[in-house]
């Protein structure tokens, strides 16, 4: 099954695009771990995560219909 | 001949619903500080001027160059090399000759943030750098003034509003370790799309209004993403990020290493010579020898635990966060490798290294004896 995750500013550049699919892991921390695997340049990038539009400090549980989102600062104006 | 005057200029706002004559009212004494006057600060400040805020405040070092304009609509051509705190009061004074304007025509930072900033209600985010946004965010804290923060990046811009109320969460909450200098690319190397700006700096505007005047819902403790490309929003929540490495009162915000935090300038690593290492052992101190499992010489007689530094990241959690750590390697020269990535990475303080090696030690025994 697959969940899928919301890839905000320059980390889409790394993912190659806002919005992908990977398939589910049990919780935030294997995914992130997977992601890393798949997408290595994130591992030099910080980013804070949301799951279901609230933005997590532990590792998290996350079902199929988890919505992920990947945040990362901007520092434009 | 003067209140009529002004019921002309604001009628249009003043039918508003819930808006009316005590929204104004609030608004002509309200004192409002904006931070940059680059894309997102020329909008916010036209908008706030515009509604009738009665104190502006202008922070801005820069002067204007031709690359700037797409974006800072409060310049022409003619601007080119003038300072935009200047230019932007000229343009504000034209739209509305009452308000008062104070200009600051040089960079917030920390020895200046404090007195500027005590000054207003409610301070704008409107830089372009990191180290910015972190001593504006920490002053705000301090001085318990509401921050609407605002970035943009390419398509994207970001708006929160922090500090709103006592012990609400702040930008550290949100991002609490700073990206690295190069890791986030700013407007001159990713490009801006002039639109995002626009949108992020009303936006800003339209909180600093709901917070003076009390009407809507402030974006108060939520993170909103707008992407221009799809025309969407995207609202989370922040949630406190637990205990933060940040200053408290204006005395520790004054010895605070921006510098250091941000990765502009390197730790200085803390030496402990041959002769106090020999003074510290064996009372209470860490060691660490970093050096590979089988380098010699064995000195068995340190009691230290033996992580090879190509391992030492993923065996952190060896490393006794209530203890002073002493690592050392041959000569001194890997320790400063490992003390960049403990204090870098994972914002270690407790650390310091022989300076010299384990053979600098040997050597100051043997002379000793």
């Amino acid at each position: 099954m697959d969940i899928t995750i919301l890839v905000f500013g320059s980390l889409a550049d790394i993912t190659g695009a806002n919005k992908i699919s990977v398939t589910l892991e049990k919780d935030t921390a294997s995914l992130l771990e997977k992601m890393i695997v798949m997408y290595p340049l994130l591992n030099n990038r910080k980013f804070t995560i949301a799951v279901d539009k609230k933005i997590i400090n532990e590792n998290t549980i996350i079902y199929s219909s988890s919505e992920i989102a990947l945040l990362p600062p901007f520092s434009g104006g | 001949m003067e209140k009529d005057h002004l019921y002309n200029r604001f009628q249009r706002q003043s039918i508003l619903p819930d808006f009316g004559v005590t929204a104004q009212q609030k608004l002509q004494e309200a004192k409002v500080l904006i931070i940059g006057v680059g894309g997102l600060g020329c909008p916010a400040l036209q908008y706030l001027a515009a509604i009738g805020v009665g104190h502006l405040g202008i922070v801005d070092g820069d002067s204007i160059s031709l690359s700037n304009l797409h974006r800072q609509i409060l310049y022409g051509t003619k601007d080119i090399g003038r300072l935009k705190a200047e230019v932007a009061k000229e343009k504000i004074a034209m739209q509305n000759e009452s308000i008062l304007v104070t200009v600051y025509p040089q960079h917030l930072d920390q020895s200046n943030s404090f007195s500027i900033i005590t000054e207003y209600d409610i301070v704008l985010d409107c830089t372009d750098n990191f180290k910015t946004r972190y001593i504006i965010n920490d002053a705000c804290v301090i001085l318990r003034k509401p921050l609407v923060f605002g970035a943009a990046h390419q398509y994207e811009g970001q708006v929160a509003v922090f500090n709103s109320a006592p012990g609400a969460v702040h930008y550290r909450d949100l991002f609490p370790i700073p990206s690295k200098p190069g890791e986030v690319p700013n407007c001159e190397e990713a490009g801006i799309f002039n639109i995002v700006t626009g949108v992020i700096g009303n936006l800003q505007a339209g909180e600093a209004i709901k917070l003076i005047t009390g009407i809507g819902q402030v974006l108060s403790g939520q993170l909103l993403t707008f992407n221009a490309l799809h025309t969407s929003f995207y609202t989370v929540e922040i949630s406190p990020a637990g205990p933060l490495n940040i200053p408290l009162d204006k005395d520790t915000f004054y010895d605070y290493d921006y510098d250091v935090f941000c990765g502009l300038k390197k730790h200085q690593h803390t030496e402990i010579s041959a002769r106090e290492f020999d003074e510290l052992v064996g009372k209470g101190v860490q060691i660490i020898d970093i050096r590979n499992e089988d380098e010699l010489p064995e000195v068995s007689e340190l009691n230290a635990i033996k992580i090879p530094l190509q391992i030492l990241r993923e065996n952190i959690a060896q490393l006794d966060p209530e203890k002073k750590i002493i690592l050392f390697c041959h000569s001194g020269i890997r320790t400063q490798t490992a003390l960049d990535m403990l204090e870098d990475e994972f914002h270690m303080t407790n650390v310091a290294h022989l300076k010299g090696g384990i053979i600098k030690w040997l050597d100051y025994k043997s002379t000793t004896k």
